[in-house]
């Protein structure tokens, strides 16, 4: 269950007011878009709606509710706690995490510095993505990704918001808390956007297992070498591979014998074996299940499961 | 009778108020030497921890004695009520509330209260810079305040007990 008040409670007093005047089921509510003078949009059970200027969900944009340029400045200053200074390395990335491990997008003018992302000025763009636990949600896959005592090195690979990180969260819960035919294992997170975990200064606010240790913030490369190093994991779990960087970690972590369990964006197979990262790994077999999701309006939808080969071995 | 009785009362309470000037001055300079303790806690929240300004004020409550203790509570509390406030008047109504009877005077509020117009803005290292000013400036009149402490408090307390046997000969 979301908590209706940490959410509503990070926005601006006069869109708050509206989000709050009548109930929402918190579970239903996906995102929540503020473009600076632009009506303010609602993403609930699976439709878009606008913010009502009385307050409520409306269908029609004349009875919506226009974010002004305040609005997201005094949105902006909740999130951050009044200290943007402490999330600049987030900025740079185009996100903060807040508690809960929910994800705000942030765009605005960018602040260049010898071709690199130095910082993010006149932000008038936020978009909040609602972090959804869903406990059992990774039952249907768990047979293919764990044998008796032997987990496989598993890739998840979904288009974005189709619950590849909701199901990557359950898979580590399982794991890490084991069930009366397998007994559970150490898990190391290396949660480099907070997304998993949802740490809140420090301790997680989404259910990861009881064996189950988490590098909060941490570049996914390093992260996985220092969890190696300090908390012997037997499986290790990190969220969107994606840069070739990445290698390093993930090479350290297969050759010490522990179990892998990552995401990467991706609509196929096909479509990420192209892909710099993925093309080293699949040449060196690396993972053994590939759990592809299905795009298109619902989450958590498989469209497969293959083999290290490639080979279809379980539909949707 | 009762006039010999008026005139040590009034040589008492000279006395009395003398001391308590000079008492003021100490309290000034602890208070001064608590917000400057307060000033590197906070630098050090935010240049190792980079916590957020409510996290860590509330953060560093416990390694502060009251009433600056009750300062950083008070912004971190009012400040996690997300009312839409700006920080730096969330910062100034904290300064009123706990130091406004206390033994600072007027220009510290005004310099404390400066502090909160400037912390949250920009970068981190706007942020340590902002400090350290302050910290300086703290540091500075922290000294100046203890070099003149002993000749204050001797002039408060003579100033009291001399104005307290002058009134007692008027009344005589």
């Amino acid at each position: 269950m979301l908590e209706s008040a940490q959410i509503t409670s990070i926005f601006a007093g006069s869109v708050r007011s509206r989000l709050t005047r009548e109930p929402l089921d918190y579970d239903g509510l996906y995102e929540i878009r503020l473009r600076a003078e632009r009506p303010v949009l609602v993403v609930y059970q699976g439709k878009e709606w606008f913010l009502g200027e009385k307050g409520g969900l409306e269908r029609e944009e004349r009875r919506s509710y226009t974010a002004r340029k305040e609005d997201i400045r005094e949105t902006l200053e909740y999130i951050a706690g009044y200290s943007l200074y402490a999330f600049e390395e987030e900025l740079r990335q185009g996100f903060l995490t807040i508690q809960g491990g929910h994800r705000v997008g942030v765009a605005g003018k960018t602040v260049m510095e010898g071709g690199k992302v130095q910082s993010m000025t006149d932000i008038s763009f936020l978009n909040l993505r609602l972090a959804h636990e869903k406990r059992g949600c990774a039952d249907p896959v768990m047979p293919w990704v764990r044998q008796k005592e032997d987990i496989y090195d598993t890739l998840i690979i979904s288009p974005p918001r189709c619950g590849k990180t909701t199901l990557l969260r359950d898979m580590i819960r399982q794991i890490s808390n084991g069930d009366e035919k397998c007994a559970g294992c150490t898990v190391g997170v290396v949660d480099e956007r907070s997304e998993l975990a949802g740490c809140w200064q420090g301790v997680p606010q989404n259910d990861l297992g009881i064996r189950t240790d988490v590098l909060d913030a941490c570049k996914k490369a390093e992260g996985m070498l220092m969890l190696l190093r300090s908390m012997a994991p037997r499986v290790v779990a990190v969220d969107e591979l994606g840069p070739l960087e990445d290698l390093q970690g993930i090479e350290s972590v297969i050759h010490c014998g522990c179990r892998l369990l990552a995401t990467m964006h991706g609509n196929s197979l096909d479509d990420v074996r192209r892909r710099p990262l993925m093309e080293r790994l699949w040449r060196e077999r690396i993972f053994s299940r590939y759990l592809v999701l299905k795009g298109g309006g619902r989450a958590g939808v498989l469209e497969g499961i293959y083999d290290g080969e490639g080979r279809k071995i379980g539909e949707g | 009778m009762m006039r010999w009785i008026g005139c040590v009362m009034m040589m008492i309470s000279g006395a009395g108020l003398g001391f308590y000037y000079s008492a003021r001055f100490g309290r000034r300079v602890a208070l001064l030497t608590g917000l400057y303790q307060m000033v590197n806690l906070l630098k050090g929240e935010i240049s190792y921890g980079s916590r957020p300004l409510p996290e860590a004020f509330l953060g560093m409550k416990g390694k502060l004695k009251a009433p600056i203790s009750d300062f950083a509570c008070c912004v971190a509390l009012e400040a996690q009520r997300r009312q839409g406030k700006p920080f730096a008047e969330i910062f100034s109504c904290a300064v009123q509330k706990v130091f406004k009877d206390s033994a600072l005077k007027e220009s510290d509020l005004e310099a404390l209260s400066d502090l909160g117009n400037h912390l949250g803005y920009l970068d981190r290292q706007m942020q340590l810079r902002v400090l350290d000013f302050y910290g300086h400036n703290l540091q500075d009149c922290i000294q100046e305040l203890r070099r003149e402490l002993p000749s204050q408090k001797k002039v408060c307390q003579s100033l009291g007990v001399m104005g307290g046997v002058f009134l007692a000969i008027l009344l005589a």
